[in-house]
């Protein structure tokens, strides 16, 4: 009896709780809960656009495309992004085998830090993209990014790339001029969906898309990543070819 | 010291471990924990992530610890050090001092030949983690000079990032160790905040090669502990690094020391240490880090 009166007043009092932490969520329009460790369980060479086909290069693109497949195959040119392990640049860093964490901090950032070449992203919210001229003064390969959540979608737009990078592993031109706008969402509790716009007229004739899913592994911790040392094991990573 | 700065973690341990017989006083439990935890949780946690401002130290060399305390490794009395910044005459590089009665034989004899590489002129300049790209693990990464570094804390972990090369070490806060660790540049770092503020980061399983406690060259085995504790200074715009090196393989004692940084409006900003970074005036630098085939 005693007991049945204790769990009684117990219900009640969880009840209470649960009432507290559901009145307590964020209500819709609040950020969205896109923090974890993520890792892809596929991954492409060639970069693959969404609604298949091939890359919309203009003229000056696919000649330096061609340029730039020619002299990775003679080495004349170096992919400094895992030579030198530089940063991927965008879509690139998205089209990583090796995981990478979104943390939601500190306050009015987002931080997006991959294992592979231990890249680090900073991700303003709600601020104006830096003024052009500053954007041509300090150009980087990973550019500059502000963003805003559009309901449970983080938006990032970033500007400000230096050029010097390859949108994918087979060479495909990139110029400073590229602006890109993310859309980062969770497709499931487990699930992680990144939609990437690529905008460069310099070297494609229309934007185009690229579609990267990952799968939620808050199971793993990131690891210290140096370049030619041994890393982590990705060959569960389908489609990784290690030379 | 942790669950009562985290209330949330508290009252979820608290309910899954309660039956449902014990379910009222743990919910008693969990909402007190969390009435007493919100008191609490800004005076145990500095303030030390932010958007705008990070951490910038103007020295990379260790300062003493309060005297009668075992302190750093200092230079070479035989080959004094001049700075940049020491006003005019030649400036020199950092040599150790090998003849240091705590270390090891081991680890003076590699500290003698690494400062003879420079004198017999083999190598104008000596291996310098950061200078040369390379990640300057733990303790070494805190005497990082010129450019910032920045926090990110969560109720779970913190980070510490960079600006330079954008290297991050992660602060996992939990009380213990994982059982096994594989050796890496930076370890396995576990992490409290103690009442009064200070962060307190116990880091074990750090890789020996290229890694040096200081920037004269001073080495350390896989058994190295590192304990930092990290504190605001009085007026908030000061951080304090007070670290104990213990490596029984390397040093007759532990080495107690310090470190100061000043806090700076400075978003962060991507920094490539491999640009632009070649040997351009043949000083036998040390060759950065680069993967002779890609990594995939």
């Amino acid at each position: 009896m005693e007991d049945h009166r204790v769990c009684g007043r117990a219900g009640v009092a969880m009840t209470a709780l649960l009432t507290a932490s559901i009145v307590s969520w964020p209500a819709w329009g609040e950020e969205p809960d896109l923090a974890g460790i993520y890792w892809a369980a596929t991954y492409s060479a060639k970069i693959e656009i969404v609604g298949g086909g091939e890359l919309p290069f203009t003229e000056a693109g696919k000649a330096a495309y061609e340029k730039n497949i020619a002299g990775l195959r003679d080495e004349s040119l170096s992919d400094n992004a895992r030579k030198f392990c530089v940063p991927d640049g965008l879509p690139r860093a998205w089209a990583t085998p090796y995981p990478f964490e979104i943390v939601q901090g500190p306050s009015g950032n987002v931080t997006i830090l991959h294992e592979l070449n231990h890249q680090v992203r900073v991700v303003r919210l709600n601020k104006e993209m830096p003024a052009y001229r500053d954007l041509l003064s300090f150009p980087a390969y990973n550019g500059h990014s502000v963003g805003h959540y559009a309901g449970d979608i983080l938006v990032v737009e970033t500007a400000g790339f230096n050029g010097k990078t390859f949108a994918d592993a087979t060479g495909a031109p990139q110029s400073d001029a590229m602006r890109t706008v993310e859309r980062i969402r969770k497709i499931s509790p487990t699930q992680l969906e990144v939609v990437i716009t690529v905008t460069d007229p310099e070297y494609y004739a229309k934007e185009w898309q690229a579609r990267f899913v990952y799968n939620l592994r808050n199971d793993l911790r990131i690891e210290d990543y140096l370049c030619g040392e041994e890393h982590r094991d990705i060959s569960s990573v389908a489609g990784v070819r290690r030379p | 010291m942790m669950n009562a700065a985290f209330p949330g973690k508290r009252s979820r341990i608290a309910l899954t471990r309660c039956s449902l017989g014990t379910a009222l006083c743990a919910t008693i439990a969990a909402w007190s924990a969390l009435a007493s935890a919100q008191t609490t949780a800004k005076e145990g946690i500095p303030e030390l992530a932010s958007a705008t401002f990070a951490w910038r130290a103007n020295r990379a060399e260790w300062s003493d610890p309060p005297a009668g305390m075992r302190g750093p490794i200092k230079n070479d009395p035989d080959h004094p050090y001049h700075g940049n910044l020491d006003g005019p005459g030649q400036v020199t590089v950092r040599m150790g001092n090998w003849k240091d009665p705590v270390l090891k034989p081991w680890a003076a004899a590699q500290m003698r030949a690494s400062n003879e590489e420079v004198l017999s002129g083999k190598r104008q300049v000596p291996f310098t983690a950061q200078a040369r790209c390379y990640p300057g693990g733990v303790p070494g990464q805190l005497l990082y000079p010129a450019e910032p570094f920045y926090f990110i804390q969560t109720p779970k972990q913190v980070w510490m990032i960079w600006q330079r090369d954008h290297l991050v070490r992660r602060i996992y806060l939990t009380d213990k160790h994982s059982e096994t660790v594989k050796p890496s540049w930076f370890g396995e770092s576990i992490g409290r905040y103690e009442s009064g503020g200070t962060l307190v980061v116990d880091t074990i399983g750090l890789s020996a090669k290229n890694s040096y406690i200081d920037n004269f060259r001073t080495p350390h085995t896989e058994r190295l502990h590192v304990v930092e504790r990290f504190k605001l200074a009085g007026d908030g715009r000061t951080l304090e690094a007070f670290v104990k090196v213990d490596d029984p393989d390397t040093f007759n004692e532990p080495l107690y020391m310090a470190q100061r940084w000043r806090k700076v409006p400075n978003p962060l900003l991507e920094t490539v240490c491999a640009e632009n970074n070649d040997d351009h005036f043949d000083q036998g630098l040390f060759p950065i880090p680069q993967a002779d085939k890609p990594d995939f």
